[in-house]
């Protein structure tokens, strides 16, 4: 699939829209989780083992205070403890104290957003949970993360016509409302444009995979995947 | 294909040089090149290059990484500054931006070059 975006982007996302063919997002083959972490794969679809609640996450994302970044998009942490405990038990980094003052702590206000952190966290432990927008004709040029841990669990909470997440060699993420994806961002360029007149939100987390639950949880994604 | 830099201040050009051959020093170059193809720009004379456009595409972190008289990277010499570019510009760009950021380049670049067994 290839996307044609109008000049108000700059020409690196339009060229990678537009010339980047290939749709590989994993590889055929893997026999197991440990083969398929191994392949260098691009992103899995996930099947969870408990109901996302999209439109009542939705609406809790949209009641919070959210913090400009860049001016290009903002995001919040949203981790269930104070900010403070999270840095002292050496879960965040410096930069993270310039979110304190518009942080909001009280987790009674966003049940849903609770609810979803522990049923994912007794799967696996979450280090780190945010939520991210970007607005109407926002982007992010095509970027690597942090190889500390490569892969990072995205989950639309709201996704308007016009939204794109493309992995330079692998594809676009189908992303849609309530949707999860598995995606290898430490290893792959990735870009993403909102090319629509609403704003578009997503759960962006780390974990620690290794766990026999999340084992399962991706062999059984990989093997039930669409194709 | 279209190239467009700017100096940086108290540059003092004597030549640009496309793939060895000059060129008009104009800021604006048009240009040709073969698909999947290495190239190179050189700024010859004591020169700083501030901004490096290739195909429309800015090279921001490419700037930083030409090659020089004196070994060294950088955008400045006191002879020439040389860079290399693969086209199509959006795949070179995208490629060499993830692979001089992967896991084995940041730790060697931290150990100045050794890969830890």
């Amino acid at each position: 699939m290839t996307i044609t975006l109008s000049d108000k982007y700059p020409k690196l996302i339009r060229d990678l829209f537009l010339y980047d063919t290939v749709d590989n997002p994993v590889p055929t083959n893997c026999t197991d989780y440990e083969s398929l972490v191994c392949s260098n794969f691009g992103f899995l679809e996930l099947q969870l083992p408990f109901q996302i609640e999209t439109e009542k996450l939705l609406k809790e994302a949209q009641s919070l205070d959210w913090v400009h970044k860049s001016g290009k998009y903002v995001w919040l942490y949203g981790h269930d403890k104070p900010l403070e405990e999270k840095l002292d038990d050496g879960l965040g980094l410096d930069i993270d104290t310039n979110y304190k003052t518009e942080f909001k702590t009280d987790v009674q206000h966003i049940p849903a957003f609770h609810k979803f952190y522990q049923s994912l966290n007794e799967l696996c432990p979450i280090t780190d949970i945010t939520l991210k927008k970007v607005k109407p004709g926002g982007w992010m040029d095509p970027h690597v993360d942090s190889f500390g841990n490569p892969i990072k669990m995205y989950v639309a909470l709201s996704w308007p016509k016009g939204s794109y997440f493309k992995m330079y060699n692998k594809g676009f993420i189908p992303l849609d409302p309530g949707k999860a994806f598995w995606v290898n961002v430490g290893t792959h360029s990735h870009s993403v444009v909102n090319d629509s007149n609403e704003e578009r939100i997503i759960i962006s987390l780390y974990a620690d995979w290794d766990t026999p639950a999340w084992r399962k949880v991706v062999e059984a994604s990989y093997t039930n995947r669409s194709r | 294909m279209e190239i467009r830099y700017t100096y940086g201040k108290d540059s003092a050009p004597t030549e640009v040089l496309i793939n060895d051959n000059p060129v008009e020093d104009t800021g604006t170059i048009q240009a040709d090149f073969g698909f999947y193809t290495w190239n190179t720009i050189t700024f010859k004379g004591k020169v700083s290059i501030d901004k490096l456009i290739l195909d429309g595409i800015d090279t921001d972190y490419f700037v930083h990484h030409g090659f020089t008289e004196n070994k060294g990277r950088g955008n400045s010499g006191t002879e020439y500054v040389k860079y290399f570019f693969k086209t199509p510009i959006w795949q070179w760009y995208i490629e060499w931006t993830q692979n001089d950021n992967n896991t084995i380049r940041q730790i060697s670049k931290t150990h100045q070059g050794f890969i830890p067994l």
